[in-house]
This record gives structure tokens, sequence and C-alpha cells, in this order.
């Protein structure tokens, strides 16, 4: 179970909450506001960079934090669209990188509100 | 009295430079009952590498000040015997593979799943545990003389037997390789040196060349020794069946399925899988091979559920693979996954006076088992042994030594002694009658029109006439291994 997704990031996959379980209760709640303080670092650096003229090198690096981060935490669409992304960047394609901004764009601040709607004083339990 | 407790167990050490993502290894880990220093930088990572004494490694191979890939170097200059587990994310497989090249025990691409990272860890800590080199250990197979490999059965329906334990004191296969050549001591130093770690290793070599020999021997060397090694040849069975041969099927999942088989991949469970002509694989079935690298799982035919399985792959061919991926026979993903350790077995014409040891080897061998004596080979016989350039490799000079044996009574080999096909044999082939450009054009234009398979098999035909039928001289002018020549010509029967 993710909790509440209305724009099925998570779809199916339960691995965050898998991984929350298994971190324990004393551990959850620091790794959940790790998990959402990195994704807030990968935004934060590769969102400026994706529109033109592009940083390449900032791509490269951000998404390829992303492709594990997300497929970590089961947002599987947003694992496919950043190794989409890190391809575009490796090959300097500026058609390819426009064309996936927007939703990678969305489904990065939709994970980073998702996780921060768990985070300790939310309300909303993993 | 008091008993000695054993040392304690060095922490595994974990370096990955996103904190919530080490967080959650870390997590993994600890809930498995080991004992972890994390580290989020290649210095912290090398400070406690020192510090710990740590004989498994995780390592993210991108952090911020330093490649990954340097600092597991380093770390292996300092301790050797440590186990590298390199973790990196989809999109960077080719730096994996380099890091197996360079010594890795094992990769994993993120995201991967609990059972995965923890099979990876605990294979590594028994790999440690099992200490290395072992010189002399069980196994399945062994080849029946000195560098011979074993023939793989043509239609092996049933799973291989258990595992046959060979005496203690047996040599291991890498000294069943004869030969003193500079280039087979490297070989033998390349395969202790892969042996150690789980990274797939992809052999390449002429037919006769020795190379399910150097699968064995890999395998034997291995942490792995004292599990089952499987040889499957993927060009031998039907392609129809290969899939049940590989991943086993149930009860009634087909017609002819009448009881439950494991297949060759659950087969080698804790052990190594040897895929022998592996560009022969039809596609379907490679993308099965893909996702059983990928998941480490098996599911056999009719099976509603897969099987965790642990394996080493080791694969062969006689054919240049990168040349199959180009023709689109064979997929490049699965192609990068393979080929992580190449070993090339070099032809026999390629190592010098190996060829005269391994005719003495077996003259002794053979002899021995037929009850003759025989006093070794003439100086005419090593100088014509010299020349020849022995299409089929080892595999021809112990069919040719076998047949000196059973023909004759004893004595110095001389040669009278010798099989009509090497005692005629003239040398160097004689060069096709060159094709200058006026004559080119009419000879080309005989063959236009026709399909490509036909103009092959027009092609085949003639270089073998000019040869008098002599498939090994046909295959050396065609550069190609006389069995796939064999292969050929059957598919036209």
């Amino acid at each position: 179970m993710t909790g509440h997704d209305p724009t099925g990031i998570f779809g199916t996959s339960t691995a965050l909450h898998d991984i929350l379980v298994l971190a324990g209760p004393e551990t959850a709640p620091r790794l959940l506001q790790q998990i959402h303080a990195d994704l807030v670092a990968v935004a934060s650096l590769l969102l400026p960079a994706l529109p033109p003229p592009h940083d390449w090198p900032q791509i490269r690096r951000q998404t390829h934090v992303l492709i594990s981060l997300a497929g970590t935490i089961g947002a599987m669409r947003l694992h496919g669209l950043a190794i989409e992304m890190n391809t575009a960047a490796h090959d300097q394609d500026c058609s390819r990188a426009a064309a996936l901004l927007p939703p990678l764009e969305a489904d990065l601040t939709g994970l980073i509100a998702l996780v921060g709607l768990r985070l300790p004083g939310h309300g909303v339990v993993a | 009295m008091t008993t000695a407790a054993s040392p304690p167990q060095p922490p595994l050490l974990l370096i990955e430079d996103t904190p919530s993502l080490q967080m959650v290894y870390r997590s993994v880990l600890t809930h498995a009952g080991h004992a972890v220093r994390s580290a989020g930088s290649a210095a912290e990572g090398l400070s406690a590498f020192r510090d710990t004494g740590a004989t498994v490694v995780l390592l993210d191979l991108m952090l911020p000040d330093r490649d990954g890939l340097d600092l597991m170097q380093e770390m292996l200059a300092l301790r050797p015997e440590t186990a590298v587990i390199v973790i990196t994310a989809n999109g960077s497989i080719n730096k994996a593979v380099e890091a197996m090249r360079a010594g890795a025990y094992e990769f994993l691409v993120k995201p991967f799943d609990e059972t995965r990272f923890l099979g990876a860890v605990e294979n590594a800590l028994a790999g440690r545990a099992a200490g290395r080199p072992r010189l002399a250990r069980p196994a399945t197979r062994r080849p029946g003389t000195p560098e011979a490999p074993r023939p793989i059965p043509r239609s092996e329906a049933a799973p291989p037997p258990p595992p046959a334990p060979i005496n203690a004191t047996t040599p291991g296969p890498a000294t069943a390789f004869v030969g003193s050549s500079e280039r087979m001591a490297r070989l033998q130093g390349m395969i202790r040196s892969v042996a150690r770690s789980m990274a797939t290793v992809f052999i390449t070599g002429e037919s006769g060349t020795g190379k399910e020999l150097c699968a064995l021997a890999v395998h034997e060397y291995s942490p792995r020794a004292s599990g089952p090694f499987i040889a499957l040849n993927c060009g031998a069975i039907p392609q129809d069946l290969l899939e049940s041969e590989v991943f086993g099927h149930v009860k009634g999942s087909f017609t002819g399925a009448i009881s439950d088989k494991p297949g060759a991949a659950a087969a080698a469970d804790g052990g190594t899988l040897f895929l022998d002509e592996i560009c022969e694989m039809a596609p379907a079935l490679q993308t099965k091979l893909l996702r059983f690298l990928q998941t480490s799982t098996v599911q056999p035919v009719g099976a509603t559920r897969p099987r965790k399985v642990n394996v080493r792959i080791v694969c062969a061919t006689n054919q240049d693979p990168l040349d199959a991926v180009r023709r689109g026979h064979f997929r490049e993903d699965l192609y990068y996954r393979l080929y992580v350790v190449p070993i090339h077995m070099p032809p026999l014409r390629d190592r010098g006076d190996d060829v005269i040891e391994i005719a003495e080897t077996a003259l002794a061998r053979f002899a021995a088992e037929e009850g003759r004596r025989f006093d070794g080979l003439s100086p005419e016989v090593e100088a014509l042994f010299r020349r020849l350039p022995w299409p089929g490799n080892v595999r021809q000079v112990l069919n040719v030594i076998r047949h000196v044996v059973v023909m004759n009574e004893g004595g110095l080999v001389t040669p009278e002694m010798l099989p009509d096909i090497v005692a005629d044999e003239p040398g160097p082939a004689p060069p096709l009658p060159a094709i200058d450009g006026q004559d080119r054009e009419p000879a080309l234009d005989a063959l236009i029109g026709k399909p490509l398979a036909e103009i092959e098999r027009l092609v085949i035909e003639a270089t073998l006439k000019r040869f008098d039928g002599s498939v090994p001289k046909a295959a050396r002018i065609l550069e190609l291994a006389p069995s796939t020549l064999y292969r050929k010509i059957d598919g036209w029967k």
C-alpha cells in the first residue's frame, strides 16, 4: 500500500511501504525524510538544467541518481523517464530531452509532494 | 579450559553517496544479520576499508570525489582477496562490465530486489570463507584425455548426473592444459584470476581448442567448485526443446512432458552453467536467458511461479560473437551481459611447440590404455607436426595419436604410421587461383540473381571439390570452423 496516489506515480508498487517496514519504526521516519531530501536535491539541480541550452553533464549526474532512487522506492514510471532522459543527455538529443521534460517534471514534483505528505506531522502513514 | 573463539567477521563496507539509498541498503543488510560500515564518499570509503579489514565491499561506481572503478582498483591492490560488489544504475552497465573485467566480484544494477542483493553478498562472504586458490576439488565433469574437451552429448535429454567426486590429489583442470608456450601460461594465469569472481566468462576459440576444458577450469578454481558443473550445447539441442533443457518443465506442460524436469539452470544451482555454442541459441530463448541473468530466477515451462537460483554462467562459441550481434543473430543486450570476461583459446598452430608436448602426452596415455609401448615421436614426425596447420586443433592431434596407437604395435612413431590425411598433408593449403579484374565479372555474373544462401552453398561445394572433399582443408580456406562446415553440409541433406 502506498497511500494516497491520485497521479499513479507508484502504480501498484509497494516498494516504498516495504522499505519503510523493513527499516522499522525507529528508522522509517528518518529514512522517509532522507528520501524526501534527496528527491528535493535532485529536483533542485535537475530541473534548472533541463531547458535549453541544456546542462548535459548535470542532467546525466542527476538522472543517474534519480534512476536509482525512483526505482528503489517503486516509482517505476519516473524511473523509466529518468533512464530515457539519461540516454538523451548522453546523446545530447535536444528534441528528445524537450519531449521528456514535461512528464518527468510532473512526476518528480508529484513524487516529492507524495513523499512529503508522509513525513511526520502530515498525518499520512506508510 | 576455554575454547578459542573464531575471530569476528569484519563488517561489510557499503560505499554509496546517495544518503537515502545508503540507508535502504543498510536496512536490508542489518535486517539480514550483517554488520555494516557505511561511507558516503570514496575518501571515506577507502579510510574505512583500511580501518575495518572489510573483505566484502558494496561499491557505488558513481561517487562525487573519485571514480568508483579507480577506488576499487586501489582496494584490490591493498587486499586482492576482497570481494567488491559494484552497484550502478541502469544506463551505466558498460561501466559495471569494465569493473568486472578489472576484478569486481559481481555487479548489481539499481534498483535491485532484496533477494538478489543479499544473494550477492552471501555468495561473496561464502567465497571469502572458502579461501582460495583451491587446487583440487570435486567436480561434476572432467575431460577424459589431456586437453580433450568432453564431448557434449548431442541429444542430452535429461539433466546431467549428480557430481562424481574426484580423488583429492587429482590436479586441477588448468594443469590438464598441456603445453608450456607463453600463450598457455598467460591463459592459465587468467583462468585462475577470473575464477574467483562471479563474473560471466565468455570463451571464444576454434573448434577443438579446449573451450569446455577452460570452462571447467574456471569452475574448479572458483569458490563454487564443490557445486555442480552443468554443460549444455545450445547448438546441439533442437530449438523447440532448448527452453525445456535450460529452464525445465512441469509434468503435462506439453506433449511428452511426462514428469517434472528441473532443467540445466536449476541443476546448476550453487555451481556453474556452461552454455556452449551460445550464438546458436534461438532469439526467443535469448530473451529468456537475459531475464534469467537479470533476475536469477527460472520459470520452468508450464510453471506458475519462478524459482530463485544461484548460478554462475560461463559460455562459449567458435564464432565471432560481435559479428553475430551485427548480423542480428544475437541480442546486443545479452552480448553485453555475457561478454564480461572474454577468454580466447588460441589455435594450436599459434602455440609453437605445444603440439609436440600434447602429442607425446597423449601417446603415453593412449599407449598405457591400450597396453602398448611406444618410444615417442621420430624427428620427422615432430617436424611434420610443427608444420601442419591443425585446423581441428588439439582434438585433431588426439585423434591422430589415438589412430597411431590403435593401428600400430609400438616403437618410435614414424610418418608411415600416421593416418593418410596427416601424412599426405602438403603443408599450407594451395591458394585458389586468383580471379583478376577481367575474369571476376563473368564469375560473379553466374551468381547474380541467386539467393545468398545458395551462393554460399555453391562456394562451399566448389571449395570442397577443390580439396577432394576434405572438410578441414575447405574450412581453413573459408576461414570457418570445421564443425560449422559440417553443420552446413548436414543442413543441406
